[in-house]
C-alpha cells in the first residue's frame, strides 16, 4: 500500500505536483494517464523518492520515506521502476542485469541469484538471450529485460513510465503482452502510459492528470466509457 | 665517414647505455601509468561520495574535506611542470632528511602526475554516463556507492581504455625530464654519451630513433589491447595529442 498525502513539487518556476493525494492499493492495476507536462513522470518519480516531494510526505508500507539511505534502500527494494529508456546496465549482460541487485542488496548467494533471473528471464520469454549485452539486443527486447531485472527483485509494486514510448512500433507490442501477463498474476502496478486498448484492456482503475493535479480517479470501466472532465474526453479523443 | 656511418658506430658503441635507459625509461612509463591509475582511483572515488542530508554531520563533512583536498591535489599536479615537481620532490624530501634514490623520486613524480591527469580522465568519463544508470540502480535499492563500483566506475574504465594507453605514450615522451634530477632513463643517456663523443647531433638523432621505434611499438601493442576491450587505441595524430 502506497499513501501519498498533500505532496507537491516545485522545480524552481511553479509547481509541477499540486496538493497530491492518492493511496494505492495493493493488487490493483493503476494506470496514469494525461498530456505532457501534466507531472505523471514526477508523481511516479516521487513514489520511490527519485525525486523527493517538495512538500508533503509517502509512505509505503508503514514506512515514511525520507533522505535516509537506509530508509530509501529498504523502500525501493520493494519498489521496482520500469524506465522509459530501459537504462540497463550497458557494460553487463542480461543476466548479470538481472543477478546484480539480488546479489547486492538481497544479499542472495551467487546460486539463488542465478535462479531468480533466470526465472525472471524466462518469464518475459527472454531466457535464451541471457547471455547478451544490451547492445546486442533490440528495444523491445531491452525493456523485457529491465522488466525482468525489476521482477527479479520479487518487488511488491512496479512502477513504469511510458514503458513503449521509445520502442518502434514493432516492438510495442511484445512488452505490452509481458505487461499484461503480469497484470493477470495480480501484482501492484502502476503504469503511466498513452496505450489507450491496453490500459482499457488490464486497467482497474484511471489517474487523469492535468497541470499538476489529479483531475479524475475513477475505476478504468468507468473513466473509459465516459470521462467526465472536458480535458479528459478531449484528451481521449485525440489519442483516438 | 658519413653522418650515417657516425651515427651507426655511436650506436654500436653506446647500445649498452642506450638499452639501460631505454629499460629505466619503461619500467618508469609502466609502473608510473599503472600506479598513476590506482591513485586515481582513489582520487575520484572521495570525488565521487554521494552526500545525504540524513546523514551525521561528522560523515557530510569528512565526505566534503576529503573531495575537496582531491581536487586541490589534482590542480596543483596539473597546473605545473612536471620538471618543477620533480626538483621540488627531490630537493624537498632530500632537505626534510630523506633519502630516496633518484628512481624512486622519478618513479613517485611520474606516478603523481598520471594520477592527477587520469583522474579528469575519469570524471570525464563518469559524467558522461547517462543519468538512468544511476537512476535504475538506485531504483533497485542499491546504495550510492554500491551505483558507483558496480554500475558507474566499470562503464567509464572501459571506456577510457584508450586515455590510459595515450597516457602510457605521454609517459614514455615526458619522462625525459627527469634527467634533470638524474634518472638514468633514455634521454639522460643519450646526453651522457653526447657529452663523452662529443657528437650532440648523432646522439640526441639516436635518442629520438630510439623513442619513435618504442613509441611506434607501444601504440601497435595498445591497440592489440584497445580491440580487447573493443574501443579505439590511442593514434599518433592531432586527435590524440590534443589530449596531451
Ligand atoms: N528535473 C526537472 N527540473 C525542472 N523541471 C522539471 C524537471 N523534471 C520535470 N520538470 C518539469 O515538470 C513538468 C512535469 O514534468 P513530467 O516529466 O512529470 O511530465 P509528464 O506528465 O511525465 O510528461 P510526459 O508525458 O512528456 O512525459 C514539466 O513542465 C517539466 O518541464
Ligand atoms: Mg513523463
Amino acid at each position: 500500500m502506497i499513501h501519498v498525502k498533500d505532496v507537491t513539487k516545485d522545480f524552481g518556476d511553479g509547481n509541477v505536483l499540486n496538493d497530491i493525494n492518492l493511496t494505492f492499493n495493493d493488487h490493483e492495476i493503476t494506470v496514469i494517464m494525461g498530456p505532457s507536462g501534466s507531472g505523471k513522470s514526477t508523481l511516479l518519480r516521487c513514489l520511490n523518492y527519485l525525486e523527493v516531494p517538495t512538500n508533503g510526505t509517502i509512505t509505503v508500507q508503514d514506512t515514511v520515506l525520507k533522505e535516509d539511505p537506509k530508509v530509501l534502500e529498504s523502500v525501493r527494494k520493494k519498489v521496482a521502476m520500469v524506465f522509459q529508456s530501459f537504462y540497463l546496465f550497458n557494460h553487463l549482460t542480461a543476466l548479470k542485469n538481472c543477478t546484480l541487485a539480488p546479489r547486492r542488496v538481497l544479499k542472495l548467494s551467487d546460486t539463488d541469484a542465478l535462479n531468480r533471473a533466470e526465472d525472471s528471464l524466462s518469464e518475459v520469454g527472454m531466457a535464451a538471450f541471457k547471455n547478451r549485452k544490451p547492445s546486442h539486443l533490440s528495444g523491445g527486447q531491452k525493456q523485457r529485460v529491465a522488466i525482468a531485472r525489476s521482477l527479479a527483485m520479487h518487488p511488491d509494486v512496479l512502477l513504469f513510465d511510458e514503458p513503449t514510448s521509445a520502442l518502434d512500433p514493432e516492438n510495442v507490442g511484445e512488452v505490452l503482452q509481458t505487461m499484461t501477463s503480469l497484470a493477470k498474476k495480480k501484482m501492484t502496478m502502476i503504469i503511466v502510459t498513452h496505450e489507450m486498448q491496453f490500459a482499457k484492456r488490464i486497467a482497474d482503475r484511471v489517474i487523469f492528470m492535468d497541470q499538476g493535479s489529479v483531475i479524475e480517479d475513477r475505476p478504468a470501466k468507468d473513466f473509459f466509457a465516459a470521462p467526465a472532465s472536458k480535458k479528459a474526453q478531449a484528451f481521449l479523443a485525440h489519442l483516438g | 665517414m658519413t653522418f650515417l656511418g657516425r651515427l651507426w658506430t655511436l650506436f654500436v658503441s653506446g647500445y649498452p647505455l642506450l638499452l639501460e635507459g631505454l629499460q629505466t625509461t619503461l619500467l618508469l612509463a609502466v609502473i608510473g601509468t599503472i600506479a598513476g591509475l590506482f591513485i586515481a582511483l582513489l582520487l575520484i572515488t572521495v570525488q565521487s561520495f554521494h552526500v545525504m542530508p540524513g546523514e551525521p554531520l561528522v560523515t557530510r563533512a569528512s565526505k566534503r574535506l576529503s573531495a575537496r583536498l582531491s581536487k586541490i591535489y589534482v590542480a596543483f599536479f596539473r597546473g605545473t611542470p612536471m620538471l618543477v615537481q620533480a626538483m621540488v620532490f627531490y630537493y624537498g624530501l632530500n632537505q626534510m632528511g630523506v633519502r630516496i634514490g633518484f628512481f624512486a623520486a622519478g618513479l613517485i613524480v611520474v606516478s603523481l602526475n598520471t594520477a592527477a591527469y587520469l583522474t579528469e580522465v575519469l570524471k570525464a568519463g563518469l559524467n558522461s554516463l547517462d543519468v538512468g544508470q544511476t537512476e535504475a540502480s538506485l531504483s533497485l535499492g542499491m546504495s550510492h556507492f554500491q551505483t558507483y563500483v558496480r554500475v558507474l566506475l566499470p562503464q567509464a574504465l572501459k571506456n577510457m581504455v584508450p586515455a590510459i594507453g595515450n597516457e602510457l605514450i605521454v609517459n614514455i615522451k615526458d619522462t625525459a625530464v627527469l634527467s634533470v634530477i638524474g634518472v638514468g632513463e633514455l634521454f639522460y643517456m643519450g646526453r651522457a654519451i653526447a657529452s663523452t663523443t662529443y657528437r650532440y647531433t648523432e646522439a640526441f638523432i639516436l635518442v629520438s630513433l630510439v623513442y619513435l621505434v618504442t613509441v611506434l611499438i607501444a601504440v601497435e601493442v595498445l591497440k592489440r589491447v584497445a580491440a580487447l576491450f573493443g574501443k579505439e587505441a590511442p593514434r599518433l595524430t592531432s586527435q590524440s595529442e590534443g589530449l596531451v
